[in-house]
């Protein structure tokens, strides 16, 4: 069964490289109501995340005095998905909302918005493997568009095993049919784990291996971000600059 | 605000006192940072359930039944059984939790529990049919939290394998015109591996193993690991709001396969025997 | 002298705390500065200092300084409670609550009254410490925008320093802003 997703050159259905990611496009400020927004496709995903605050909060007794709250929703539109998708609040996009939520959490300075909330609604359009990576990588540049003190951007890409091999960055079909998904996020300028999950069978080895696969993703992830940020801000001829150190 | 949280209000003062001991390689409760509470597992308490546990790990205390009963598969997967998994943090718990439905830590505990399950292919689902398409076996999992002093997703794994192992299944016969008997008769439901979950908290940049509702209070992340009989990771899980590095999780790894082993070795005695306490 | 360039994002590295200090839009971790926002960076040489100068620059929180208006929500003798509705003139959804606290006089007679359950008011942010937004009526165009009758709530008109309600002829008292709509 698992076979059949890699050929005899290791070369997968879609016809990537084992370490290969998918096509990944993102656009800032996609919502003109939202204070910080993108849109991102990565594969056949498409999700738009949108930031809304800081704003009082509501209900008023979850108010921090010291700190903002950060809510988050992953939710998948009903024709995101091959069969329709109930509408409803699944158990699926509560336990996703929730990582996103504590992924995303590490880099806001919530200390700079005492009584207030942060929300952050992640709206899939259309699912493909991989979403709450992705996911959650929109709502990173989204909260930067947004304009909110952060200590780093996040970036999270999937990396798992598919017929035997060690791969980067799981699509629909190699979730479904493959061995292993290890769903990671870091903050890249801070090498920190924010989003860390796993399903599948790993050997201790393997498991290494996937994770490093996993944070060569991110790290490609964060190129994508950094990209679509400073395309729109700086415009696109003007090269980035490393620190000068 | 999540109820572990709202649990325990802990003042600063037990926090520093924390950190204090914590840089001594002591926790609050006098354990080792990588020590585990004490463990006890006694199996078949519910008997109206096809497989029951009650673990007490420190003052948390989980029972998990399990019913295995007749049903029909989804229809993508016609050859198939099913697995249902649920969690209830029950409002006698603790002070904070709260009647009504299960709320995000519920449901995550669930889905966490349901992965280890699931990944470590403990059940061999492709056995669990009768006719295909037509009659399979529903394998139904439900965890209650008596009382939580946090490590629940350990607890519940301990709880859920000792549960499935000990579980048997109703025997049936299928008739020519394709109608099912349900027979008096039962059989093991048979297990193929032991996944075990293990649970860190990073308090103060030290890890510590099994936290307790405290700990979690003062926690800036958590990793859950779970490993089969085999030592391979089947589920992950990283909780809180804080960060690991990249060596800290490649350390946690290692360290959750050892510790896998010992508690392994529990839940097989306790199996064999009925009841063990370590 | 003051460098400015380099287009940087929350996390970029500006410089080691040896090198420079962290000031505006920046923060320090370990032995680094590094930026908050998505902007430029400024090294002032001089001072050895470096600070963001953000791309986005828009109200969030309302600070001090800033001039909001929005509906009374809750009036009190003392104090009255104010949905901020705009901030510098730009609609803000964010829903912030502001306090405009109308003391100073106890005990010595009859406190004026400055506005009532749904006027409209003008205010200027004095603090927001704690984030609890102080409002005070401290710019020259403060004070109530809109209000209607607090008796039958038809439309009022300007009557001296005083409203008129052109329904009932009630003559209330408010602290109107030269802005008053009539």
């Amino acid at each position: 069964m698992t076979t059949t997703l890699l050929n005899a050159d290791k070369i997968r259905l879609d016809g990537r490289k084992l370490d290969e990611l998918r096509p990944v496009k993102i656009d800032v400020g996609v919502i003109k109501n939202a204070d910080g927004s993108a849109l991102i496709e990565f594969g056949k995903n498409k999700i738009i995340a949108a930031v809304y605050g800081p704003k009082e909060v509501h209900p008023r007794h979850l108010t921090k005095p010291d700190r903002a709250i950060v809510k988050c929703r992953y939710h998948m539109t009903p024709f995101s998905t091959d069969t329709r998708k109930n509408p409803s609040f699944s158990r699926r996009e509560i336990e996703i909302s929730k990582v996103i939520r504590q992924a995303l959490e590490p880099a806001i300075i919530l200390e700079d918005y005492p009584r207030s909330s942060i929300e952050v609604y992640m709206e899939v359009l259309q699912s493909d493997g991989g979403s709450r990576c992705a996911a959650l990588s929109a709502a990173s540049v989204a909260l930067a568009d947004a304009g909110i003190n952060m200590r780093d951007l996040v970036a999270g890409c999937a990396a798992g095993k598919i017929g035997g091999e060690i791969v980067l960055d799981i699509d629909d079909t190699e979730d479904k049919e493959g061995e292993a998904d290890m769903p990671t996020a870091i903050m890249p300028s801070l090498g920190l784990v924010t989003l860390f999950q796993l399903d599948g069978k790993l050997s201790e080895s393997e498991f290494q291996k996937t994770f490093e696969f996993a944070i060569k993703g991110c790290m490609k992830v964060y190129q994508i971000q950094r990209e679509a940020l400073m395309n729109k801000y700086f415009g696109q001829s003007e090269p980035m600059q490393e620190s000068t150190e | 605000m999540s109820a572990v949280r709202k649990a325990v209000v802990v003042g600063t003062l037990r926090k520093s006192q924390m950190k204090e001991q914590l840089e001594k390689g002591k926790r609050l409760d006098g354990r080792d940072l990588l020590q585990q509470r004490k463990l006890s597992i006694e199996t078949g308490v519910i008997e109206k359930a096809s497989g029951s546990a009650r673990v007490r790990l420190g003052d948390t205390e989980i029972v998990a039944g399990a019913k295995v009963e007749m049903g029909r598969p989804f229809p993508d997967t016609p050859d198939q059984g099913l697995l249902i998994v649920t969690a209830e943090v029950l409002p006698i718990a603790s002070a904070y939790a709260e009647p009504g439905p299960p709320n995000e830590e519920a449901i995550e505990l669930a889905r966490v529990s349901d992965r280890g399950i699931r990944e470590s292919e403990m059940l061999d689902f492709s056995k669990l049919v009768i006719k295909k398409g037509e009659h399979v076996y529903s394998v139904f999992v439900d965890v209650a939290v008596l009382n939580d002093d946090g490590g629940l997703f350990d607890a519940a794994s301990y709880a859920i394998v000792s549960a499935l192992s000990t579980a048997k299944r109703p025997n049936a016969t299928l008739a020519e015109d394709g109608s099912l008997t349900v027979l008096d008769e039962t059989s093991d439901l048979e297990v193929k591996t032991l996944p075990v979950a293990t649970t860190f908290a990073k308090i103060d940049g030290k890890i510590v193993f099994d936290p307790n509702t405290e700990e979690q209070s003062m926690m800036d992340a958590r990793l859950t690991l779970v490993t089969d009989s085999e030592g391979k990771f089947v589920a992950g899980q990283k909780g809180g709001s804080g960060v690991f590095t990249f060596e800290e999780i490649r350390e946690l790894a290692r360290t959750s396969a050892e510790r896998g082993i010992e508690i392994r070795k529990a839940i097989r005695d306790t199996i064999e025997n009925g009841s063990q306490k370590t | 002298m003051v460098k400015t360039q380099e287009k940087v994002l929350p996390g970029t590295k500006l410089a080691s705390i040896e090198e420079f200090e962290g000031g505006q839009g920046t923060y320090t971790r370990d032995d680094s500065v590094r930026a908050l926002l998505l902007g430029r960076a400024q090294y002032d040489i001089k001072a050895r200092k470096v600070t963001i100068q953000p791309v986005k620059t828009r109200s969030m929180i309302p600070s001090q300084g800033d001039s909001v208006t929005g509906t009374v929500e809750v009036a009190h003798s003392s104090m009255l409670s104010l949905r901020i509705q705009s901030v510098n003139g730009k609609d803000s959804a964010a829903g912030f609550t502001g306090l405009l606290l109308l003391g100073g006089q106890r005990g010595r007679g009859k406190r004026p009254i400055i506005g009532k359950y749904s006027d409209v008011i003008r205010a200027t942010v004095v603090s927001n410490r704690n984030g609890i937004i102080q409002l005070a009526l401290k710019g020259k165009d403060d004070g109530v925008l809109l209000a209607i009758c607090s008796s039958c709530g038809s439309k009022v008109s300007r009557h001296g320093t005083r409203i008129k309600c052109s329904f009932c002829g009630l003559l209330e008292e408010r602290g109107l802003s030269p802005d008053f709509a009539a």
